[in-house]
């Protein structure tokens, strides 16, 4: 079992597992059990790979809770605490609310992990190849895969010139750019998600069918529910049961009118009502919408004056606006209309809304927080602070762009300090990453340009190693530097022996040959042969890192790469042979040399044994 | 840019300039020189304000002999708070030209928007009327007197004395040597210590350029304290003035229910004790009041005829020729005609038929009943104003309905044309609830207006939505010198028009009453939202002709399930009755399409929003205006107003109706564009609108953009139409296309003024 020193969130006794007893453990990422004697987990399930929990009824005899995989598996747990029926309804209640925070953390983890994924590969056409052929062949496991490619992948995905979106919106956090942006940008409450639970009439009822998204955007957007759920679930009603009297409830039908006094959600509708109210009290943050601020007032105006001439409508509206309880039927529909797209729009993480503050200029959010703290006085100094951005807005709303510019420069200035870009690293804004030149070529040789690395600190790290090898290589005693080339000579052999070069292909010194030989292999051919070539150099560095074998797990990596490789040679190498035996002599002798290399090992092991 | 406007120096504050500002500039200066009134319209969004002001501020500086002051008229707060920034840009730039401008302006807004002192607004936040009358508590006349006898007394013990506002005494004590700041009137009132209100209202008569709300300058009861001392020679505009008349109307009626005639009751009683009590300590003050009040009233006639005063349509001229009436000359005297008033006007509202006569019907009614003459009504208003002042009572909600019913005896007594009193036992959409109202309601719209146009030189009635032109001379009774419709200048058709008349289905949509109710067109309707929804990125906002309509036709849509596909597009936010929830919604709306989600708006074509919100670029891609948006014709207030119409100004009903329904219509559907990079559909859905009665009654700048193509579509059709529009407007737009044909340089401007120089000789 692997990753030992795992943090432990939750450990239940008295879990029978598959008629065992034994213990179950909630872990950072996953979930565990053991029986009770031995302290090696019998069974562990990452959450990730969880589909969904179930629990039994309420009122069953048995405590259960049941682990439904995405590959099918159920694992049922039974929790028998012998201190009874409560204690074990406890205990599960337990498991349950704790999974039920994990799961869609893990849920959306995967899934952002995946869109990434595969976005990488859209993006690199070369890597999409080398995925194909590794991955589905069963050379390497997609894990291994993405655990070698990912790093590779992400400093190209970057060396793309900065859109301006995130370069500005995180500056301030440059290096942690590419994931803290998939987090940041959630998806938000569909509006429509009460209606997306579509009701399928079946046998006389109406089944509707919930999915833990739709839960997660009720309980997002009607915190109420949220507690309700809390507090109800699963002791006093069960799960099914709750979610029936949601979809009897006025949450569901909007133009219900009176809401029956026992029902479950009957306080909550009373609570919203408080919300919505205490919104309301509070004022509207941006004076150009407030309608109460409208007209000006001027001393005693009519309270009854019809708004409009033959307002009969407005006379209505003085008897009707009156309370909230007796508001019709359609009333009561709109208000709750209202309440609910303001719910939706609350349940957004503010970034988006006090960002669009910034650059807009309408007091957001900020000035409305601003404004509730500072509670009564607030026509004293946050009428000061609220008066810029009004001011802001007033301009932006009165100045003609299009007419040209207003004697405003200083004007313009204030907006453009305003609105500016926190940048850390303003060259990195301006100009696209340029491949670092200097000294150490080694490193800039590995391909990942240098100076795209978001931040100095990798760099400095590289340094070091560089630095440190350097030493090793001093301090090998069994070094003979005399007798090693130098490093010109170096850099020419390799150049000379790599495709193209000098010494490779087929007749080495010919120049004649060698144009022969690139014309002939044109088009398709040559592409292949690189992508070939390409993949085999990828096994090849795994099957060199394999050596000294020092562990069983590399051992059983190398033989598995060895089975790779000789598959490789003879579905794409041997056929390729056969027809342009030239085009792949490198290839051929790069495996030849490796499975001389695994022989010896081979052989050399074979003794010890 | 320095403009030459025939002959005037106008500095334009931009570089710029769109061909119809120049234009206008031209036409409003040829009717201040001829010194009459002028009717203008030009498109929302083509600045407007700043040209009137450019204009009007050269005017001031260069002949301040000819134009004394600018008096600036605008309906919502928002909208006088653009003007002053505007003028503050303009104020900027004439500095930076190096010229000194001897202008000072000024913007007076009520104590609700303007108090600064902390224990006023305190537990009265946001309620105009509370705050009036503690500020009147603190700072009347008599109560200062009061607390400086109490000062006075006490000594050093100031704590004991009556509160007062130390922002009032602080102006009062330094105040009126300072000039005041256009801007930021609070933040300047705090620095200094000083009230912004008062400030405000006294620098009126010094200030140049005063800008304010209609009812400092048609509510009679409002523009006696506060505008009478504007000179003849002043420029008043009038903008936003789509809805003048509804304005001028509303400021002359009078609605009385049940509850406000009760709190009559209650301020009455109120003034009785207080009457009681003085005359048991100080008699000789109500003595004095009464021999003022013999005589008092001729100076206020010296004063009329030197013409210092606006005409003030509620007092008018023969009574102050008159004393006022003996027998409601002492307090008591009067409270108990008041009394006898009331309860007359409680009499008329137990009733169980709907009730309707003229001004004179009811005075003879009255004096048969309960022998009240007409005369000593008519000064009802007058004698509570002045007894309050003697009795010493600030200002309070009862009083304020003690003086509605002065108010209405006095307007019934004064004005036997022009006004209808109604009564109504119960609301005709709710016959079953007994909730009888009372209406004093003014049918001529020239009666508050026609002392404004009397007394000032120049009057400029302009909005974006005026069409058709010539109603507005006739409903408000003036004789205008110029009037003009401008067109807007387009490089690239930024609005976009259209009429569906049928659904995918072909039936007709329309929201005539007979067929309002047909699901088929509420389902062709929700058919049409949901397309568009899917179309038009951003903001939606659509119009109803009616709150019911609207309720109606969202329920029903609910039913269908219509909202639940909407929303798959964006949020819904609907305009309800009440004022603050709908701010919410209005507020959210906003939110929802800065942040990129994209939002509806569901409001009334006569509602708050319609009336006060512009929907700018983003905030308003489309407009959907739902049916034609005709009042509520059943009602009886609008049926007198149609007879008198047509009877007196010889406008017929359908005309009216017709008028008052298309500019609704326009000024909805014009909230969408502000300026030329701007860009919006506007959608008329309704059959009717493609009638030419109704067509050509739209502003000349929708029309112009409304071809015959697009006068019959079908919601596909619309849609299709919408979707290659909106991938137009999303090609960059720059300065250099717009250059030469809707934008000017100083350059081309004079080009064009000199081929039209040369035209205008050789013609």
């Amino acid at each position: 079992m692997s990753g030992g020193g795992e943090e432990i969130l939750l450990s239940t006794e008295h879990v029978r597992y598959k008629t065992t007893q034994g213990t179950l453990y909630l872990m950072a990422t996953r979930v565990g059990w053991s029986s009770q004697r031995s302290d090696l987990l019998k069974l562990t399930v990452a959450y990730q790979d969880v589909k969904a929990q179930l629990v039994s009824p309420m009122k069953k005899e048995k405590v259960q809770l049941q682990l439904e995989l995405h590959s099918g598996v159920k694992e049922t747990f039974l929790f028998s605490n012998p201190a009874g029926h409560e204690q074990q309804l406890k205990d599960r209640d337990a498991v349950k609310e704790l999974l039920m925070q994990l799961l869609p953390r893990f849920r959306q983890h995967l899934f952002a992990e995946f869109e990434g994924k595969t976005s990488l590969l859209e993006r690199n056409p070369e890597l999409l190849q080398l995925y194909k052929d590794l991955v589905p062949t069963g050379i390497v496991g997609a894990d291994e895969f993405w655990s070698t490619y990912q790093h590779l992948a992400e400093p190209r995905q970057q060396q793309k010139p900065p859109q301006p979106a995130p370069a500005s919106s995180s500056a301030s956090s440059a290096s942690a750019a590419p994931t803290s942006q998939q987090q940041q940008q959630r998806a938000g409450v569909s509006a429509d998600f009460l209606s997306a639970i579509k009701p399928v009439s079946q046998d006389g009822g109406f089944k509707y069918s919930l999915t833990a998204d739709i839960i997660q955007a009720i309980f997002a957007t009607y915190p109420a529910v949220r507690r309700k759920h809390a507090q109800l679930v699963p002791q006093a009603v069960s799960e099914q049961e709750f979610w029936l009297r949601f979809f009897q409830s006025h949450y569901f039908h909007r133009d219900r009118l009176h809401v029956a006094r026992d029902e479950v959600f009957a306080d909550c509708a009373a609570e919203d009502e408080a919300a919505f109210r205490r919104v309301m009290e509070r004022i509207t943050p941006d004076v150009f919408v407030d309608l109460t601020r409208l007209a000006d007032a001027d001393t005693y105006r009519d309270e009854e004056a019809p708004s409009s001439v033959g307002g009969g409508a407005a006379a209505t509206g003085a008897s009707a606006g009156g309370g909230s309880s007796s508001t019709t039927g359609g009333q009561q529909l709109i208000r709750r209309c209202n309440q609910h797209s303001l719910m939706v729009l609350q349940s957004e993480p503010d970034t988006s809304g006090s960002a669009a503050a910034a650059t807009n200029g309408t007091n957001g959010d900020a000035a409305a927080a601003a404004s509730s703290a500072a509670g009564a006085d607030r026509d004293g100094d946050n009428d000061d602070g609220q008066l810029a951005s009004k001011r802001r807005k007033l301009r932006e709303l009165t100045r003609f762009d299009d007419l040209g510019d207003v004697g405003a420069d200083e004007a313009e200035a204030e907006m453009a300090a305003a609105d500016a870009m926190a940048l850390e690293r303003i060259e990195r804004y301006l100009f696209g990453p340029a491949a670092q030149s200097g000294g150490d070529e080694g490193s800039s040789g590995s391909g990942a340009p240098v100076g795209d690395l978001p931040s100095r600190l990798p760099y400095a790290q590289l340094s070091r190693a560089v630095a440190r090898s350097l030493n090793h290589l001093d301090s090998w005693p069994n070094l003979r530097l005399s007798s090693a080339c130098t490093a010109e000579e170096a850099v020419e052999a390799l150049r000379d022996l790599s495709v193209g070069g000098r010494l490779s292909g087929v007749v080495p010194g010919s120049r004649r040959a060698r144009q022969e030989a690139q014309q002939q292999a044109s088009g398709a051919h040559i592409e292949e042969i690189r992508a070939l070539a390409r993949t085999l150099a990828e096994l090849l560095r795994h099957f060199w890192a394999c050596f000294p074998v020092t562990s069983a797990a590399l051992e059983a990596k190398l033989t598995r790469v060895r089975a790779a490789l000789t598959k490789l040679d003879s579905d794409r190498i041997q056929p390729l042979a056969q027809r342009r035996p030239e085009a792949v002599s490198q290839l051929r002798s790069l495996l030849s040399t490796a499975f001389a290399k695994h022989d010896q090992w081979l052989s050399k092991k074979q003794p010890k044994r | 840019m320095k403009l030459n406007v025939d002959g005037l120096p106008v500095l334009f504050p931009y570089e710029y300039i769109y061909p119809e500002q120049y234009s206008y500039m031209v036409e409003f200066k040829r009717s201040i020189d001829a010194k009459g009134h002028c009717v203008l319209e030009m498109p929302s969004g083509t600045g407007k304000t700043i040209t009137i002001l450019s204009l009007t501020v050269a005017y001031l500086h260069h002949s301040p002999d000819h134009v004394s002051k600018l008096v600036y008229c605008s309906r919502t707060v928002p909208e006088l708070e653009k003007v002053v920034e505007e003028m503050k840009t303009l104020f900027d730039y004439y500095t930076k030209n190096g010229v000194t401008l001897n202008l000072t302006g000024m913007a007076l807004s009520s104590r609700k928007n303007l108090c600064i002192n902390a224990d006023v607004l305190e537990g009265n936040a946001g309620d105009g009327r509370s705050i009036d009358s503690a500020c009147h508590q603190l700072t009347a006349s008599f109560v200062r007197d009061r607390r400086r006898h109490a000062i006075g007394r006490a000594g050093a013990d100031v704590e004991s004395a009556p509160p007062g506002c130390q922002y009032y005494e602080e102006f009062d004590a330094h105040g009126r040597e300072n000039a005041a700041p256009i801007l930021h009137l609070k933040a300047y009132g705090r620095r200094k210590g000083l009230c912004p209100y008062f400030f405000a209202r006294y620098s009126m008569s010094t200030a140049n350029i005063i800008v304010y709300s209609y009812h400092y300058l048609l509510d009679p009861k409002i523009s006696e304290l506060v505008s009478k001392q504007l000179p003849k020679s002043s420029i008043v505009v009038f903008d936003e003035a789509h809805n003048i008349d509804n304005v001028c109307i509303e400021s002359m009626s009078v609605t009385l229910s049940r509850r406000s005639l009760d709190r009559a009751q209650l301020g009455l009683n109120s003034l009785q004790n207080r009457v009681r009590e003085i005359k048991q300590q100080d008699a000789a003050k109500l003595q004095e009041e009464y021999n003022r009040l013999v005589n008092n009233l001729r100076e206020a006639q010296s004063a009329r005829e030197t013409d210092l005063i606006l005409a003030n349509p509620v007092l008018p001229d023969q009574v102050l020729r008159e004393a006022v009436p003996g027998n409601i000359r002492t307090a008591e005297h009067f409270l108990a005609f008041l009394r006898r008033f009331l309860e007359y006007l409680k009499l008329r509202l137990r009733v169980v038929h709907v009730v309707s006569e003229s001004p004179a019907a009811f005075l003879r009614d009255c004096s048969e009943r309960v022998c009240l003459d007409r005369k000593p009504l008519r000064f009802c208003h007058e004698r509570l104003r002045s007894l309050l002042a003697t009795l010493e009572v600030a200002e309070s909600p009862e009083l304020g309905s003690l003086f509605r019913v002065a108010n209405l005896a006095t307007l019934l007594a004064t004005y036997l044309r022009g006004f209808c009193f109604l009564v109504e036992p119960f609301d005709d959409r709710a016959p079953t609830v007994i909730n009888p109202i009372m209406h004093l309601t003014c049918m001529d719209a020239s009666i508050a207006v026609r002392p404004v146009f009397a007394r000032f030189q120049t009057v400029l009635i302009t909005s974006g939505t005026l069409s058709p032109l010539e109603m507005y001379p006739r409903i408000l009774d003036f004789r205008p010198v110029n009037m003009v419709s401008f067109t807007v200048t387009l490089a690239r058709q930024c609005i976009c028009p259209m009429i569906v008349a049928k659904g995918n289905d072909q039936v007709t949509i329309t929201s005539r009453y007979e067929s309002r109710e047909d699901p088929a067109v509420m389902r062709n309707y929700g058919s049409l939202l949901l397309e568009m929804a899917r179309v038009v990125p951003d903001g939606l906002v659509c119009f109803f002709p009616s709150y019911l309509y609207l309720e109606t036709i969202f329920a029903a849509w609910y039913e269908q399930k219509i909202i639940d596909q909407v929303q798959k597009y964006k949020l819904v936010f609907i305009e309800t009755q009440d004022a603050q929830e709908t701010s919410i919604a209005l507020y959210n709306y906003q939110r929802a399409c800065e942040n990129g989600r994209g939002a509806i708006l569901l409001s009334v074509a006569r509602g708050k929003v319609s009336e006060g919100i512009d929907f700018d670029h983003h905030l308003g891609r489309c407009v959907i205006m739902f049916g034609v948006p005709y009042v509520y014709t059943q009602s009886r207030i609008l049926k007198t107003r149609l007879d008198y119409l047509r009877e007196h100004f010889h406008i017929r009903e359908n005309d009216f109706l017709t008028f008052d329904a298309m500019r609704h219509a326009a000024q909805c559907v014009g909230r969408a564009l502000r300026g030329k990079t701007d860009y919006g559909i506007m959608l008329f859905a309704d059959k009717r609108f493609a009638r030419a009665d109704k067509r050509t009654k739209l502003p000349r700048w929708i029309q112009e953009n409304l071809s015959e193509a697009v006068l019959n579509l079908s919601v596909d059709e619309a849609v299709q139409i919408s979707r290659r529009f909106l991938k137009q407007m999303a090609q960059p737009f720059t300065r250099q296309d717009q250059l030469g044909v809707s934008l000017l340089t100083l350059e081309q401007l004079r080009d064009i003024e000199m081929q039209r120089r040369y035209a205008n000789e050789a013609g």
